[in-house]
């Protein structure tokens, strides 16, 4: 897999997709595909899910840019079914998700000071 | 719940949008979460969330895919965009079409033939059936009668679309929810303004709404105000107004006299509009009103006449109104017409039709003809196509070893079709041009050279350009994707090897189509046999008529008809005056001439004969044998004792007497046919009124040699009946005279100027003889020039698919032909058994056309040419079967020059 040594800020603005997978994997465990979907969905009581489709070209992009890592499941794997890959945030990822929070909160302050939203931020 | 079998499968077939590798690595892990996730959907959400889900993870799947194939796209470096790579390829293209310039040369010239036939027919599609630039064909209707019983057999039509005059005023003023309005066509003598000469113009005589109604508002002024009493008015078309009146700015309220009294112009029409139907027919260059008609006036006006239906009727339906009400409002109207006047209208009536540019009466006909144009069209280009097809599986059997080593270094397989691909795009490309070059600008071209106006014809349009470039992908994609799919996979190592293969054979789509070539070029070939020999004989065999010395001028008669005078009582004082001149030797009228390409035959038929000959008729005053120098054999000619009232008589031609009494005399015997446009002998009325009459018994009284007819052919039968009994109010005075056209012209001028209102028209209305035979001989050599081009096309198409099909079997059986020369053929066996395989080829199609050539000939007129019909036929197979052979001939001398050596170095 190819590793890039780039700068976060490079990565900014983050497609949502790619945010959504990287907060679901931002409690530093090891997580399969399916738990990361289901993760994604917890995350926001379920308002907002990932599709398989999307869900993998993601990875792979990720994965290709150096934001998540993967390895290789356990064989006898507790959810059944066939082997499974389990992708973990590398300090690259972690950087480039605390990046884009930063962006969002920025605008978050500027929807704030323009009374879109209530300030009950601080 | 697992996915059922059907799911996972669908699930797995768009999970090919993924790229592969993306699929090696990721497809079993995509599937096991799209099952998980559909698992526990269906069990703690239900089988309609679960079926959701399965929609939406497919399309999610598709649309990733793609995205995932962009990115690797562009991850492989910035010169792989789609764009560059086609541009790339394009470029590429040219510049290896530029080395092998043969091939380009022939396979551009060949599709410039069959694009340049196709884009014809589109834009002889787009003349002759769609509507003229301006009309809007929603809401416009056209109003027709609809014939029943004995008269529809007497029509032999479904619909009339003639009204008589009160008929068209009741329907107009009676039918609510459609502005109708009628119309006329005529023509008129106009004199120019400051002393530029009189000329002759087609007129439309119109309602005034009738631009309102059509929907095409003028350019200038206004249209007939319906009040006006005052019928001296007249709207000039755009072009006329333009080519002969200066496009003078001050036109409207100016004076142009028309028909000998000044006209004041009111209008002018549009720019482009020349009447309301299809832009083939010539269009009209002044409008004047209806109610101005020479019908609608005199003694003889047809105003009340409920018989003679002259007047053509459109509407527009109003926004309210549908057509299905308006056609019932009408029918109505023309029930009640019916029911006042039960002679003349108990088996009429009416119906309202969709407009259709080329009158509704043709409606059926037209859209047959335009099937059969746009059948004809595909015909050709698939034709031309799979010839192309096998030129570039020639080409690229050829260049197995280059594409072998494209796919050895990476290249995909997608990527070696877009590279042959492209390749036949260009060629598309080119041929297109060439096509389009030639059937579009070469008209204007010839006509800017020899100093003629450009044709009027919107051959081209936006749709027919779309269509054609359209047709030039298409093209491309139908010659080029079947080789570009079976190179696009060669046998690597063996190309690689240099083994020129064997076993492949030419498909047998390529040798049909070959042979359907080379028989459709056998009947064309006969066909301008025959014309050829018409030519030449036409140089050499007597016409039937003498045309030296011979001189006519055109007589409208109608105002002397109107005024109650008998037609032949005056023109028997014009050929009195004419007598007196100088130098003429005999004077007589007809209503046509030979060779005038106005067709006028008729069945003609006695008792006893089952079926009918068609005869050419002319009707003529005494003296009009003599006058044309057409030898009478037997009886007596027309003579003046032939008037009105006395025995209906008939002069016949030699091969009509033949055919219709093979052992009795002709002489004496009763003869039935039916003249057109004539209702007995006491009725005059304007000669295009074409509703036949019915047949009526003559009298043979003389028997004349054969003539040609309203073309240049062999003589055929003829029917001369006295102008007396079947008077017509259009003429031609015809005279014979030594005094030469100047002097036989200041006859003319001296004879007829009272029926002309601009004297200075006669001059250049005048025909000789001589400008008969040129006609004749013009129109003759452009059909057989069209029939030879036909016949060159068709061959040339035949021989490059020869030169294809044998091209590629040498090219794939270069090893088979090294081995026999290494076992001791020698060359000129190579090259007899190559050239064998090319007539092999053509042979079956050159029969099967033979056969279809000997239907055509005796169905159609070919069957009269005697004598040299075998010989044209033998010709016609020695031409086909001598082009397969040459086309062959490259590919042979090819074969005959492997070097056994070569051809088996693999091995």
């Amino acid at each position: 897999m190819r590793r890039q040594s780039r700068d976060s800020s490079s990565f900014i603005p983050l497609k949502q997709s790619n945010y959504r997978v990287l907060l679901a994997l931002a409690a530093g465990e090891w997580l399969h595909g399916y738990a990361i979907m289901q993760a994604v969905s917890q995350m926001t009581d379920g308002r907002d899910a990932i599709l398989p489709g999307t869900l993998y070209a993601a990875l792979a992009r990720m994965a290709d840019e150096g934001l998540v890592e993967a390895r290789e499941g356990p064989d006898d794997d507790a959810s059944g079914g066939p082997k499974r890959r389990y992708y973990q945030l590398t300090s690259l990822g972690r950087a480039v998700a605390r990046a884009e929070s930063e962006r969002l909160r920025a605008l978050l302050d500027i929807a704030v000071a323009h009374r879109i939203l209530p300030g009950a931020r601080k | 719940m697992r996915p059922r079998p059907f799911v996972s499968s669908l699930y797995r077939l768009v999970l090919r949008a993924f790229p592969r590798e993306h699929r090696a690595e990721y497809a079993p892990e995509m599937w096991q979460t799209f099952a998980d996730e559909l698992e526990s959907r269906a069990r703690n959400r239900g089988r309609w969330n679960a079926i959701r889900f399965v929609l939406a993870a497919c399309f999610d799947a598709v649309a990733a895919g793609l995205g995932e194939r962009r990115r690797r796209r562009r991850s492989d470096g910035p010169h792989q965009s789609v764009a560059a790579s086609v541009a790339r390829d394009l470029l590429h293209a040219v510049r290896s079409l530029a080395k092998g310039r043969g091939f380009t040369f022939v396979s551009v010239t060949s599709l410039g033939i069959g694009l340049g036939t196709v884009f014809f027919f589109l834009g002889l599609l787009r003349v002759l059936i769609g509507a003229p630039p301006g009309i809007t064909g929603d809401g416009l209707v056209e109003l027709v009668v609809i014939p029943h019983g004995e008269l529809r057999a007497r029509v032999n039509d479904w619909a009339i679309d003639t009204w008589s005059y009160p008929d068209f005023v009741d329907v107009r003023d009676g039918a609510t929810g459609l502005s109708i309005a009628g119309w006329a066509t005529g023509q008129s003598i106009l004199r120019l303004p400051h002393g530029a000469g009189g000329l002759r113009v087609d007129t439309m005589y119109a309602s005034p709404s009738y631009f309102a109604v059509v929907g095409v508002p003028l350019a200038r002024g206004r249209a007939f105000d319906a009040a006006e009493t005052d019928e001296a008015v007249v709207i000039v078309g755009h072009r006329f107004w333009q080519t002969h009146l200066g496009a003078n700015p001050g036109i409207i309220g100016s004076t142009l006299v028309v028909e000998g009294r000044p006209h004041v112009v009111v209008g002018v029409a549009a720019e482009g509009f020349r009447g309301h139907f299809s832009s083939h027919r010539p269009g009209f260059q002044i409008w004047r009103p209806l109610t101005a008609h020479p019908q609608l006036s005199g003694p003889r006006s047809l105003r009340l006449d409920r018989e003679a239906d002259w007047v053509r009727v459109l509407g527009r339906l109003s926004a309210e109104t549908s057509l299905a009400q308006a056609d019932a409002v009408v029918q109505s109207i023309m029930a009640g017409i019916a029911e006042r006047h039960p002679a003349s209208h108990r088996l009429k009536s009416a119906s309202v039709q969709r407009y259709f540019p080329m009158s509704v009466r043709q409606r059926f006909d037209a859209r047959m003809q335009a099937v059969t144009l746009l059948a004809a069209a595909g015909l050709v280009l698939l034709v031309v196509c799979l010839n192309l097809s096998g030129m570039v599986l020639v080409r690229s059997a050829t260049r197995e070893r280059e594409l072998a080593v494209r796919l050895a270094i990476g290249a995909s397989r997608a990527r070696l079709v877009q590279y042959l691909l492209s390749e036949a795009l260009v060629v598309a490309a080119l041929g297109g041009a060439l096509g389009a070059a030639v059937v579009f600008l070469l008209p204007a071209a010839l006509a800017w050279w020899y100093g003629g106006s450009d044709s009027e014809l919107p051959l081209a349009d936006g749709i027919v350009a779309t269509s054609c470039i359209g047709l030039c992908f298409a093209a491309s994609l139908l010659f080029g994707l079947l080789p570009a799919l079976r190179f696009s996979r060669p046998a690597v190592m063996r190309a690689l090897k240099d083994d020129a293969g064997g076993g492949r054979r030419v498909g047998r789509v390529h040798r049909l189509t070959v042979a359907i070539q080379a028989g459709l070029a056998v009947p064309f070939l006969v066909m301008s046999g025959v014309q050829l020999d018409q030519v030449r004989r036409s140089a050499t065999t007597p016409l039937g008529f003498d045309p030296a010395g011979l001189f006519a001028v055109p007589v409208d008669l109608t105002e002397v008809a109107r005024e109650g005078q008998d037609v032949a009582v005056v023109l028997d004082g014009v050929a009195a005056d004419l007598a007196r001149a100088s130098g003429v030797s005999s004077v007589s009228a007809a209503n046509g001439l030979p060779l005038d390409q106005h067709y006028r035959k008729t069945p003609v038929t006695r008792d006893g004969l089952a079926s009918a000959v068609r005869a050419h008729t002319t009707r003529v005053s005494p003296g009009y044998l003599q006058t044309m120098g057409i030898p009478l054999l037997r009886g007596r000619g027309i003579t003046a004792d032939d008037r009105r009232g006395s025995e209906l008589a008939v002069v016949i031609s030699e091969s009509l007497a033949r055919r219709l009494f093979p052992e009795d005399d002709a002489l004496g015997a009763r003869i039935t046919f039916a003249l057109e446009g004539s209702h007995g002998s006491a009725d005059i009325r304007w000669s295009n009124l074409s509703t036949p009459s019915a047949a009526q018994a003559f009298t043979v009284v003389g028997i004349s040699a054969d003539l040609v007819d309203d073309y240049l052919g062999p003589p055929g039968p003829q029917l001369f009946v006295p102008l007396a009994q079947h008077p017509v109010t259009r003429v031609y005075v015809i005279t014979r005279s030594s005094a030469g056209i100047q002097g036989t012209t200041t006859a003319f001028e001296g004879a007829v100027s009272a029926f002309y209102p601009e004297p200075d028209v006669i001059r250049s209305s005048v025909v000789s003889g001589e400008d008969l035979m040129r006609r004749g001989r013009g129109e003759l050599v452009f059909t057989s020039t069209l029939s030879v081009a036909g016949a060159c096309a068709g061959l040339m198409l035949a021989a490059l698919g020869i030169f294809g099909v044998v091209g590629f079997m040498v090219a794939t059986r270069t090893r088979e032909i090294g081995i026999r020369i290494a076992l001791g053929a020698t060359r000129s066996r190579v090259l007899g058994s190559v050239l064998l395989d090319a007539v092999k080829v053509a042979a079956p199609g050159v029969v099967v056309g033979l056969l279809l050539a000997f239907v055509a000939a005796s169905e159609t007129a070919w069957a009269s040419q005697q004598g040299m019909t075998p010989l044209v036929y033998l010709g016609a197979v020695a031409i086909a079967l001598s082009v397969a052979l040459v086309a062959g001939l490259p590919a042979a001398r090819r074969a005959a020059a492997v070097e056994p050596i070569v051809a088996m170095r693999a091995e």
